[in-house]
Order: structure tokens, then C-alpha cells, then sequence
């Protein structure tokens, strides 16, 4: 067993407890260099535990819950948007995608029709992004999308 | 948070009060500032409270929560507003109970740390913290951090690598360190 196996296995033995691979305790019974950081991970872990949780500050409690009442006044306008970024971006998928099918295989591709197909897909991957992103990301990164990327995407889907 | 998703603001209250010392610590350790993780621990509980419907049984619920306050400072830490050049503002606000001697000392070991988690990757430094304070399985993890566990594993092992190096001279053993990881 190499070192670097050996140290991996301690640290998933140590984080989780169990025993050690045989293997590696054979290993570490002749390796300085795999005791020493068998000794480095235990020091290493009393070092980083020394930093004891803290308590928030007074006046959290009463901080956090003015900021929660704003935004129970707040309509869910961003909520009801956020809705419509998965359906769109499937639309958009399809769209995209029947439109190059419906061009069809090409014996000789000019760079302006793979350029374009490229900055479809690069669309479709932002939107992907963005379907997996929490609200406020998406609506952050959706606010940056050019007026014309977003005007292209809706006459494809309505092409379709 | 199922009782709270069925209209109970007193489940929300709740779950608040539970987690709000741990997302906090988490924030704070992440992002190595006092008042920056407060407002951090507290975005994360108002996105729970917003996304409320989106919330699925299937997984347990301190793993979502662990995954909302990850993505949060990881987002943070990416947009570099939370990056501070000087570890003299870290944890320079301290708790109501310290005693100057102790919170000295705290606080220096804390800049020495908070340092050296500083400089890992984030997602290195958000695995390794969550194993070890949190106390969650690399699976857990995996979730919390939307990767695989093989993944984890490997950031887990590698933040250490390089704490290990980092913090050398705090260590038992401290000139054997550096040989030992290398």
C-alpha cells in the first residue's frame, strides 16, 4: 500500500469512525512518514475544534425578525417569475433543437450556422444554470440577460 | 419544516431557534467575519422561510438547511465581497461572555485558523467544516454540497493536506509536518 492510500483511508477511518483497513495498519506500522500524519490529523482536528461555536450578537433575534416581517409584506411577485424559468427553459430546448434537426445534416457547414447553434446552446446552458440556481441567483443572472437573447428565445418557442 | 410548509409559523420559529447557533458558527467560520455571518445566517432563514414549498421530505432536514447556508457563502465567497485582505478584522467582535484574557487568545487562534480556512477553495473548506463541526456524514455532505461522495472524500482529504501544511507550526510535531504531507 502507497502512502497516500494509506493517509486517505485514515482520514475516512477518523472522520467516521470504524476500524482501519488492515492493509493500511500493516502499512502505518512501518511508515514514520504515515505516523506522523497520523499524529498531524489528530492535532490537526484538536487545533480546528479548539475554535468553539460563538453566539450571535444581542439584538439578532430582533434584527432577523424585522427583516423576516418586511418580507412577509412583500407581495411574491419574484416567486410567481420564477415559475416560469423551468417551463421556458424546456420550451426553449425543444425549440432549439427543432430547429436544428429541422435543418438537417449538412455536407459542407458554414461557420455562420455553427455559430449559431453554438450561442443557442450557450443560451440553453445559462438557462440551464439557472434552473438549478436559488430564486434570487436566477432572477440576478436572468436581470443580465440581453432584451434580444430573451426576444430570440420567445419567437423560437413560438416558431415551434 | 413539514409542520411549518402546512402553515405553521410557530414550526418556523422553531427550526429557527434550533439551527440558528449552528448556520451561524457555519457562516462564521466560512466567511470569517462576526457580522457579515449574522447577516449571512440570517439570509439563509429567510430564503427557508421564501422557499418554504420547495422544501421535499427526502432528505433530512439539516442537510437542507447545511445546503441553503452552503450555496449562500459559497456564493459569497465567489463574488469576493466577503474576501478580506486583512485577517485583523477577523472575529474582532467578541461575545458578550469573554473575558479579555480568554477572548484574546480566542481570537488570535481564530485569526490563525480562519486564515488558513480562508485560503482553501471554498468547497474544500465548506466539506471539511460540515465533517468536522457538523458532525455529517460524507454523504450528507455530498448532498448538502449537490456532489458526489467520492468527491467529497477527496475535498475532505485535500483540505486537510493542506491545513496540515498551513498550519505546521501550531501543530505537535510541527517540523515533521511539511515532510510528512508532501
Amino acid at each position: 500500500m502507497q502512502c497516500n492510500e494509506c493517509q486517505r483511508s485514515m482520514v475516512m477511518t477518523h472522520d467516521h469512525g470504524g476500524t482501519r483497513d488492515p492493509q493500511a495498519e500493516t502499512h502505518l506500522q512501518g511508515c514514520v512518514t504515515c505516523q506522523t500524519f497520523a499524529r498531524n490529523l489528530q492535532g490537526l482536528d484538536g487545533l480546528l475544534l479548539a475554535d468553539t461555536p460563538d453566539q450571535v450578537r444581542p439584538g439578532f433575534d430582533t434584527r432577523f425578525f424585522a427583516r423576516l416581517n418586511e418580507q412577509r409584506k412583500q407581495p411574491a411577485r419574484r416567486w410567481h417569475l420564477w415559475h416560469l424559468v423551468a417551463p421556458l427553459t424546456g420550451a426553449v430546448a425543444a425549440g432549439v433543437l427543432g430547429v436544428i434537426l429541422l435543418a438537417g445534416p449538412r455536407t459542407a457547414p458554414d461557420l455562420g450556422d455553427d455559430l449559431e447553434v453554438a450561442m443557442h446552446l450557450e443560451m440553453l446552458e445559462d438557462l440551464e444554470v439557472i434552473s438549478n440556481l436559488e430564486d434570487t441567483e436566477a432572477f440576478e443572472i436572468l436581470a443580465k440577460l440581453d432584451e434580444d437573447d430573451l426576444r430570440t428565445l420567445l419567437t423560437e418557442e413560438e416558431m415551434q | 419544516m413539514l409542520a411549518f410548509q402546512a402553515g405553521s409559523e410557530e414550526a418556523f420559529v422553531k427550526l429557527y431557534r434550533l439551527y440558528r447557533d449552528r448556520i451561524f458558527n457555519f457562516a462564521r467560520r466560512m466567511l470569517g467575519d462576526q457580522a457579515q455571518a449574522e447577516e449571512a445566517a440570517q439570509d439563509v432563514f429567510l430564503k427557508i422561510y421564501r422557499a418554504k414549498d420547495r422544501y421535499r421530505a427526502n432528505s433530512k432536514f439539516s442537510t437542507y438547511i447545511f445546503r441553503v447556508a452552503s450555496n449562500h457563502c459559497l456564493n459569497l465567497l465567489a463574488r469576493k465581497e466577503h474576501r478580506l485582505t486583512d485577517h485583523g478584522e477577523m472575529a474582532d467582535h467578541p461575545s458578550n461572555n469573554d473575558d479579555p484574557e480568554s477572548s484574546a487568545s480566542r481570537s488570535q487562534l481564530r485569526s490563525i485558523i480562519a486564515e488558513a480556512v480562508r485560503d482553501l477553495p471554498s468547497k474544500q473548506a465548506a466539506a471539511l467544516l460540515l465533517c468536522l463541526h457538523e458532525g455529517m456524514t460524507y454523504r450528507d455532505v455530498a448532498e448538502a454540497l449537490d456532489t458526489s461522495e467520492s468527491a467529497i472524500k477527496s475535498l475532505v482529504f485535500r483540505a486537510r493536506e493542506t491545513m496540515m501544511k498551513k498550519l505546521s507550526t501550531q501543530l505537535p510535531g510541527a517540523e515533521e509536518v511539511a515532510h510528512a504531507v508532501q
